[in-house]
């Protein structure tokens, strides 16, 4: 199951297009030099590696975070993660090679991540190189022992592509960014951002919080492979949760992030988001329940981005078409259409800006050493690639720079920035009007505006019903007399090649989400920027709900003067 | 041993400041915001919290702990974290019914009770904002109340269902106390501890046989308010310090042998000088490859003589668990209540509530559990605090007297053989504070070595054991397995610290990777003989492998520490094993500190 928040995220590059061309950084060569004496000891082992690299991520971060006024929690904290990806056997068959019907831990699937010294001396890094390695070799040679012996004993994969692409070996050498924040600025900040949520009952949570950091990555392989990169980001996320008498928790998020401190709003633009928000959480305690429906809706351009990235994303990320364990939706649609024909898809991790938004989603090289490059996944809605890691599919050797982890995860292919584009573009009011027009025509009362949305979910693997679920947190019924009306409690469900070919028409404003991404490889940011989307029919199913009563008694008074 | 004899004096600075008086606080110019907020609340819900048909809570109390605390880690003399926390938390627990059958001691199958059945808890803000802090108090005593009415009417349908022995009351009652400590001192700064951690690790960049090493030293202040709606309220200190040295390396056969060393304190004041720490690290260093390269045996059964501080060690973490009381909750299940006992009689925890009265140890020796000492001989005890987690002020307790058991350790919740508290609770469950030992027969080191070769001669051995220290082989081998079940348990496994192998002729010779095969109470009540010159060992109290399972661990945060001062013992007969494997295969590699050299 993949999942995608509107909340925090990773880590992200800005800069020059040029490569910098620094002195080598002392931490990058001593990973360099134990790399090679690592790989010479063991090229005198039976089993010998054929390919390692190191991937040194630092990170330094402050958060801070306030609710209802009061300051919560403030710190910062610096950490060094290793992650070593360390292959036995040859690139046909290696110790990632999936193990069929096997139960339990797979201890190789995921690559070692340790915290290791956070000083540069070279003893100490050193050591832990050493200590990971030998225990990254261990593993990797028992993993490909059971590798070897499930490839005998089960049938023939359908798919009978190699475990590692060749990619040519780059380097790349950013200086490390400076890490700049003031710390009791944006602690004074984010009490005054949160204060105005007080002192309104129904409103039972309600907070802030700034994550400001550095990520700073350093990755050699025994290819010859050497890329520093190093970047700011900064993030601010409002969320507050009001309860209804019935019981239902009505969330709502507003999230910021660039990768400048600047870019962060200012003070009268919280504000007024804020008020926004509180506005938005009366109306919808007060606002009806939406009944489960199928018709005629709009998504807005943020939840037609989700909706995207859910049904779609996902399913065009390379081990999708291969683990046998995948629906593989897409596997043998290549060169056919999968979406309406005025629709086309890329995916870019190069762009860091679309119109007036910074991109979560975009970085330099991806997490084997690859370089990021634009792939395009749909042209005029017929199928024409997909995202690719190291890990080849059948007719797909190499990868495009999308193979993608969290600290501590196995890398695989995900999304980046994936963009949605539209040859059939109306202005909103002419979108509304056509979805009155649908709605009229199948005799619906009313049709639904999914104006706001913070996440969702999806299944991709054959077990399972291969379903979504989008969280809309901001819906309105629209009547045939144009009116709208907010109501609550509802999921945006279905399946997605049925939901997909349901596109009718979009409209001629694209936004962008910023989010988090979850699967396989952890947590990664990613951004999707779509139109609005006409959806000829939609379903949507009761959200499931909270069974705790609002509090009996009313909020405790102020403080009073003794 | 004379260890109760220093345990009139009120040496700990809070615990002299300690103030007894039973009416509530006065409300000072420059009020303590947090408190007023938990007493306004508390009055609030004592008064109007009630859902219409349904009983009002009899008894809801309010914590605070303000946490602040520094953490540094470093390895061959460099860091690998520094990390300053400061947080503030929360706790509400609630009762409804009454003293005899409430929302406690309740365990069910469809969610609720345990521990959550009366306690719930939170992050609250760090500012003192009255409103806020109420807020949130607000909400957890609404979900708390709500949750306790389901409780109690589950138990009570539950009871309805079952006939027995007319069940103890759920929570004993306590004449209200008033006591307040001052806020501890702030923890040692920063860059002093990340200096000290970068010097002793550093000690290790000599030692190329050490394949894995890293030093952490964590320095907390905890300032806990409380108040409950039967008048009680305190507020308590607990500062603490904990220095800890790991070093690993693995024998040639492939068995990793590792040691530690551990200090507590209450604070960086409480830590011997630099260079005595450093010796000791150096001395860890060589004695980790004198220990590497020593043999070990495949079993011994005899008589096994444990020194002081390895006598301190053993006596808490294997005795002190069978000296809780515990109460078995109700639940509505029975498979259920069978699982709760397996749990706690695997750690050891009440084993004794039927051995009320019988001899658990030779008839020389006594157990006192007594908070009140601060040091023994110079050296600190770290378990005592002025008033326990219920708001009991905890007073000494004797535990085994002449080798008969007379009491066991209790909180609020009445349990076999244990009507009263004792003051002891600490986290959810009673804890031992500071454990003395004493024996009213003693003998010189010498005569109890003469005492072992020949107890070990009377069955044929040309050798004996001695366990100098018992480390991660403390723990019992019923709770790491536990431990180990549950996803915890350390990597080192059970085995001693330090154990030697004495001769006839005097000869010692170290033994790596023994472990204690088994130790049953009957070993304890066979103790043959006690040293005289007590030691005092400090530590987390049933180590790290209760970490969430033991009692103890509150809020987040570790186990209690606990000490315990007792002289060497002798055990009749015990019987050691040497580590079995499968051991890891050695590196194929040369580490680069061995590379280089």
């Amino acid at each position: 199951m993949t999942w995608i928040l509107a909340l925090s995220a990773c880590a992200l590059l800005a800069g020059s297009p040029d490569p910098p061309a620094g002195p080598a950084d002392p931490v990058l060569e001593i990973m360099r030099e134990e790399l090679g004496r690592l790989s010479r000891d063991l090229g005198r082992t039976p089993v010998p590696p054929y390919f390692a690299s190191y991937q040194l991520t630092d990170n330094r971060a402050i958060r801070i975070a306030a609710s209802f006024g009061a300051l919560g929690d403030s710190y910062e904290m610096e950490e060094r993660v290793l992650d070593i990806d360390l292959r036995v056997g040859d690139r046909t068959l290696d110790n990632t090679h999936p193990v069929r019907g096997e139960m339990g831990l797979d201890d190789a699937g995921g690559v070692s991540a340790r915290r290791v010294p956070l000083e540069g001396d070279p003893v100490a890094l050193r050591m832990a190189l050493w200590q990971e390695t030998e225990r990254a070799y261990r593993q990797a040679v028992q993993r490909l022992a059971r590798v070897k012996a499930n490839v005998q004993v089960k049938v023939a994969a359908e798919d009978r592509s190699a475990d590692f692409s060749r990619e040519t070996p780059e380097t790349w050498l950013e200086p490390v960014a400076p890490f700049e924040f003031d710390r009791p600025a944006w602690e004074e900040k984010l009490r005054r951002y949160t204060a105005p949520f007080a002192g309104h009952a129904p409103i039972i949570e309600a907070g802030a919080q700034v994550i400001a950091e550095v990520e700073t990555r350093r990755y050699v392989d025994s290819d010859g492979a050497r890329i520093q990169t190093s970047s700011p980001f900064y993030r601010l996320l409002v969320s507050a949760t009001a309860k209804a008498e019935d019981g239902m928790q009505l969330p709502i998020h507003q999230t910021y992030m660039s990768f400048r401190p600047e870019g962060l709003p200012d003070d009268a633009t919280v504000a007024r988001d804020v008020e926004r928000m509180v506005r938005t959480l009366l109306a919808l305690v007060k606002a009806p329940v939406a009944e489960p429906y199928t018709g005629p809706a709009i998504l807005s351009g943020r939840s037609a981005a989700v909706f995207f990235h859910e049904i779609f994303g996902h399913r065009v990320e390379g081990q999708r078409q291969k683990g046998e364990e995948e629906a593989q939706t897409f596997r043998k649609k290549l060169g056919r259409p999968v979406l309406p024909a005025f629709l086309s898809v890329y995916s870019d991790p190069t762009l860091s800006r679309l119109g007036g938004s910074e991109l979560v989603g975009s970085y330099r090289f991806d997490d084997e050493g690859v370089r990021a490059r634009r792939v395009t996944v749909v042209k005029g809605g017929v199928l024409k690639g997909f995202l690719m890691s190291r890990a080849p599919i059948e007719g797909f050797d190499r990868s495009n720079g999308h193979g993608r982890r969290q600290q501590g995860h196995r890398a695989a292919a995900r999304q980046s920035n994936l963009v949605v584009e539209s040859a059939r573009r109306v202005s909103r009011p002419e979108l509304k009007r056509l979805l009155l027009k649908r709605v009229k025509a199948a005799g619906r009362p009313y049709g639904l505006l999914f104006d706001d949305i913070e996440g969702g979910f999806t299944f991709t693997q054959r077990i399972l019903p291969n379903a979504f679920n989008v969280r809309p947190t901001v819906v309105y019924r629209v009547y045939p007399d144009g009116r709208e009306e907010l109501v609550r409690g509802v999921d945006l469900i279905g399946t997605p090649l049925i939901a997909l070919s349901k596109i009718a028409a979009t409209d001629d404003q694209p936004a962008v989400f910023n989010g988090l991404c979850g699967a396989e490889s952890g947590w990664v940011p990613v951004s999707a920027t779509s139109p609005g989307l006409l959806v000829s029919q939609i379903e949507v199913q009761r959200k499931e709900k909270s069974q705790e009563r609002a509090p009996l008694l009313p909020p405790p008074p102020a403080l009073e003067a003794r | 041993m004379t260890g109760a004899g220093s345990g009139g004096r009120m040496g700990r600075a809070g615990l002299a400041a300690a103030l007894f008086w039973l009416a509530p606080l006065p409300a000072l110019a420059g009020e303590d915001l947090p408190t007023r907020a938990m007493g306004d609340e508390l009055a609030r819900s004592m008064a109007e919290l009630r859902l219409s048909g349904m009983e009002k809570p009899y008894f809801v109390s309010y914590r605070i702990d303000d946490l602040e605390a520094v953490a540094v880690g470093a390895s061959l003399g460099s860091l690998t974290i520094s990390r300053p926390a400061r947080v503030r938390l929360f706790a509400v627990e609630l009762r409804v019914g009454d003293y005899a059958l409430d929302n406690g001691n309740w365990f069910s199958t469809r969610g609720g009770g345990g521990a959550a059945g009366v306690s719930g808890a939170g992050q609250a803000p760090l500012d003192d904002n009255y409103q806020e802090i109420r807020r949130q108090l607000w909400l957890a005593t609404d979900a708390q109340y709500k949750s306790a009415l389901e409780a109690l009417s589950g138990k009570r349908a539950a009871l309805e269902a079952r006939r027995g022995p007319e069940p103890l009351p759920d929570f004993g009652r306590q004449p209200p106390v008033v006591v307040a400590e001052a806020p501890p001192p702030a923890p040692a700064p920063a860059a002093e501890l990340e200096g000290l951690a970068r010097e002793l690790s550093a000690a290790f960049r000599s030692a190329p046989h050490v394949s894995r090493s890293s030093v952490t030293i964590s320095s907390r202040a905890v300032f806990t308010r409380y108040v409950n709606s039967e008048g009680t309220s305190f507020t308590r200190a607990s500062p603490a310090l904990a220095l800890r040295v790991e070093a690993e390396t693995q024998a040639k056969d492939g068995m990793p042998v590792s040691d530690a060393l551990a200090i507590h304190g209450r604070s960086a004041a409480d830590l011997p000088p630099r260079a005595a720490l450093l010796a000791r690290v150096a001395w860890l260093a060589s004695h980790l490859r004198a220990v590497a390269a020593a043999p070990t045996l495949e079993r011994y059964n005899g008589p096994v003589l444990f020194e002081a501080p390895a006598a301190a060690e053993i006596v808490a973490q294997q005795l002190a668990p069978r000296l809780l009381a515990f109460r078995e909750p109700v639940s509505d299940d029975p498979r259920l209540d069978v699982f709760v006992g397996q749990m706690l009689s695997q750690l050891g925890l009440g084993a004794f509530a039927d051995r009320l009265g019988a001899r658990v140890l030779p008839e020389f020796l006594d157990v006192t559990d007594d908070p009140r000492p601060s040091e023994y001989r110079g050296t600190p005890l770290l378990g005592g605090q002025a008033v326990d987690d219920d708001g009991v002020v905890p007073r000494a307790t004797a535990l085994v007297q002449g080798g008969m058991l007379k009491a066991l350790l209790a909180t609020r919740v009445p349990a076999r053989g244990a009507p009263r508290s004792t003051g002891s609770r600490r986290g959810w469950g009673p804890t031992p504070s500071n454990l003395l030992v004493t024996a009213s027969r003693s003998a010189a080191e010498a005569e109890l070595r003469k005492d072992l070769l020949a107890r070990a001669r009377a069955r044929g051995l040309d050798h004996a054991l001695v366990v100098r220290r018992a480390g991660a082989g403390a723990a019992s081998t019923a709770a790491s397995r536990l431990a180990a079940q549950m996803g915890g348990g350390s990597e080192g496994g059970n085995t001693l610290a330090e154990v030697v192998r004495v001769f006839a002729d005097g000869r010692e010779e170290p033994l790596r990777g023994m472990e204690i095969a088994e130790l049953s109470p009957a070993a304890f009540r066979d103790i043959a003989a006690a040293g005289d010159r007590p030691a005092v060992w400090s530590g987390e109290f049933m180590g790290t492998h209760a970490r969430g399972l033991g009692p103890g661990g509150h809020m987040g945060s570790e186990q209690a520490v606990v000490s315990c001062v007792a002289p060497a013992l002798l055990f009749e007969e015990l019987t050691l094993v040497g580590a079995r494997g499968p051991f890891p295969a050695p590196p194929v590699t040369p580490s680069p500190l061995a590379a280089t050299r």
